[in-house]
């Protein structure tokens, strides 16, 4: 008797988990990648055999194997014309890879041929100096202010193209 | 008090006669090329100096180096097309004009209306309809084309008390 009432225990158990589904999520951990370099307060210099060609200062610097990641960081580019003059780039993060720059938060543009960029959001290719985002943004372009979003920027051809567009145009000085 | 007063009106004379300097033109859609010397504005244009405000759909601009500063690209020709209208501040007159096409030469101080040109002279009540209307704001003179189908027409408003 007291096998047989074994038996119906467990063949009541077996039927029951039959049916029952377990609803509690597995989580997936993701593998986060680390950075193999740290650097805190660093300025980093990117030289060849004439003269400094590179510039960057970040309160925080993480180096990756593909990538380079850069907390409230400048980076002050040797202007290709003039010598004397460099191209300034600065934001709040900055993430590299290859030539391309994806900027986050505070971000400003200071070119050596007179234009300069503030807004919030940029992918930038510093190789062929071209800039897009989808944003707000203020533009100076010599004396003249863009505002609108949605930007495209030649910097060395002084192409543009935006949206939702207010330009002043300075016409004072002919 | 009387010196915030003073400061604040002085602040706002410096503040207009800023602007007075600037040309603002807004748009849902902007491109230009320097290389190419051209600025082109597209959908619900509005262009203000001052008091002159000019509507359209499409504005062109072309642009060339400034004299002083060989840097500085400053505008050589306006090119407004689509539902073109304007309103323009002269020395002592305020003009009203519209048309399908509407050219500004800013060195010449020129303004040719193409296609269904009208134009209003608000001071002294003159209006006119022509194809074409010329507008030379340094001597003041105005010329008009008219074409076979559609003549000159010319109103004066005529002063009763006279």
């Amino acid at each position: 008797m007291g096998i047989r009432g074994f038996v119906l225990v467990l063949f009541c158990i077996a039927f029951v988990m039959l049916f029952y589904t377990d609803d509690t999520k597995v989580e997936v951990i993701e593998k986060k990648e680390l950075p193999t370099v740290v650097f805190d307060n660093s300025i980093m210099y990117k030289i060849d055999e004439n003269s400094v060609l590179e510039v960057l200062k970040s309160s925080k610097a993480n180096i990756f194997k593909d990538k380079e990641e850069f907390i409230d960081a400048t980076i002050v580019l040797k202007s290709d014309k003039d010598l004397n003059e460099t191209n300034n780039i600065a934001a709040n993060y900055i993430l590299k890879m290859g030539d391309m720059l994806y900027l986050n938060k505070n971000v400003n543009l200071y070119m050596a041929n007179g234009l300069s960029l503030n807004t919030e959001e940029l992918t930038f290719n510093i190789a062929k100096k071209i800039g897009t985002n989808s944003s707000a943004f203020i533009a100076k372009i010599d004396n003249n202010i863009l505002n609108g979003d949605n930007l495209y920027i030649d910097v060395n051809k002084r192409h543009i193209i935006a949206k939702n567009s207010k330009f002043k145009i300075d016409v004072r000085d002919k | 008090m009387n010196i915030k007063i003073v400061l604040s009106i002085l602040l706002l004379i410096v503040s207009l006669k800023a602007q007075e300097g600037y040309l603002n033109i807004d748009a849902k859609h902007f491109e230009a090329d320097e290389q190419k010397g051209f600025m082109n504005f597209k959908g619900d244009v509005k262009m203000t100096k001052n008091k002159d405000i000019l509507l359209c759909q499409n504005l062109v601009i072309l642009t060339e180096s400034s004299k002083g500063k060989k840097d500085k690209a400053i505008p050589k020709s306006y090119e407004a097309t689509g539902d073109v209208s304007f309103t323009l501040h002269t020395k002592d007159n305020i003009l009203k004009g519209s048309g399908d096409k509407v050219f500004y030469y800013p060195n010449e101080q020129k303004y040719i209306i193409i296609g269904n040109g009208y134009l209003e002279d608000t001071k002294e009540g003159k209006k006119l309809t022509a194809k074409t209307i010329y507008i030379d704001e340094l001597t003041g003179r105005t010329n008009i084309d008219g074409d076979g189908d559609k003549p000159v027409k010319f109103r004066l408003k005529l002063d009763e008390n006279k």
